[in-house]
């Protein structure tokens, strides 16, 4: 090894080789090579709502807000969890009053619950001051139940 | 010796660079979540107010004008926001509001009336329950 220049590279050649130790799975992405891989992603499935435990606390009356219950169901193989719900499409109606219930004066407000539902699973949402009540409602309205149209949000986590 | 220390480190720049490129890439997809909207329905309730027991008078002042008195009463079911206590001079009168309370028991003091005869109702908004029955005052 007398010859300086030829010492000189293979140092060089000896230190750049050693410093990408560390790098050999870089090494292995960008080899190349032909042929497919395939993935499918699961296709997300819409949240559904079902039939919530009884109320028994938040009740309306004419000029209050109240407390509303709903139950998501979420049929996908993932957790979710409710971002928002909004109300829907249809007007509220009001049924096993004490009389006619037609003009109920019951509007939802938007709602940002952020609460999770286990995959397959379902969970019952108890939403304080979720409903309002205006001041022009049937009498027949009182201890009615309410079903009021929503829209329901989720997003995977 | 230094143009092997300056090689040597461009080197380990360059490998820490593609690293952190791909730390990246990786975090960036675990962000990502689906959205996904359904309608269905939401449920709420409405009071259904019931019509009180009768008043019982638990203390009174007759003797003149101004009148006070206490007096309570039963309410079957969760409690309405208020209840309107009705007054009248006698067994015949038309019954006016002379105090309101939002628990079963009052007492009403400075009547200027003579309250003879007394009832309760349950009130919440414009809903109210019919009238207890009457029960005898001053």
């Amino acid at each position: 090894m007398k010859n300086p220049t030829l010492r000189r590279v293979l140092v060089v050649t000896t230190a750049v080789s050693a410093s990408l130790g560390g790098g050999i799975a870089v090494a292995a992405w960008t080899s190349s090579g032909s042929g497919a891989a395939t993935a499918k992603a699961t296709t997300a499935s819409a949240p559904t709502t079902g039939t919530a435990s009884a109320i028994t606390s938040g009740l309306l009356y004419p000029g209050a807000t109240g407390t509303a219950k709903l139950l998501v169901n979420n049929p996908n193989p993932y957790p979710v969890v409710v971002t928002r719900v909004a109300a829907g499409t249809g007007a509220p109606t009001g049924s096993g009053g004490i009389g006619t219930c037609t003009t109920t004066g019951v509007s939802w407000q938007v709602q940002t619950p952020q609460s999770a539902v286990p995959a397959g699973g379902s969970t019952t949402l108890t939403l304080t001051d979720a409903v309002a009540m205006g001041s022009t409602v049937d009498d027949g309205c009182q201890g009615a139940v309410f079903s009021i149209p929503v829209v329901v949000t989720v997003a995977s986590s | 010796m230094s143009r092997i220390l300056l090689a040597a480190g461009m080197a380990t720049v360059a490998c820490a660079l593609a690293i952190t490129g791909l730390v990246a890439v990786g975090d960036a997809k675990a962000e990502a979540a689906w959205l996904k909207t359904g309608a269905g329905a939401s449920a709420a309730k409405a009071v259904m107010l019931a019509v009180p027991g009768p008043p019982a008078v638990t203390a009174k002042s007759c003797t003149g004008s101004p009148y006070s008195i206490s007096l309570s009463w039963s309410y079957t079911g969760s409690l309405p926001p208020q209840f309107e206590i009705y007054g009248a001079t006698n067994k015949n009168g038309t019954p006016a509001i002379i105090g309101t309370s939002t628990a079963t028991a009052v007492t009403l003091t400075g009547l200027t009336a003579r309250p003879a005869v007394l009832s309760v109702r349950a009130s919440a908004g414009s809903w109210h329950s019919v009238r207890s029955t009457e029960t005898d005052g001053c």
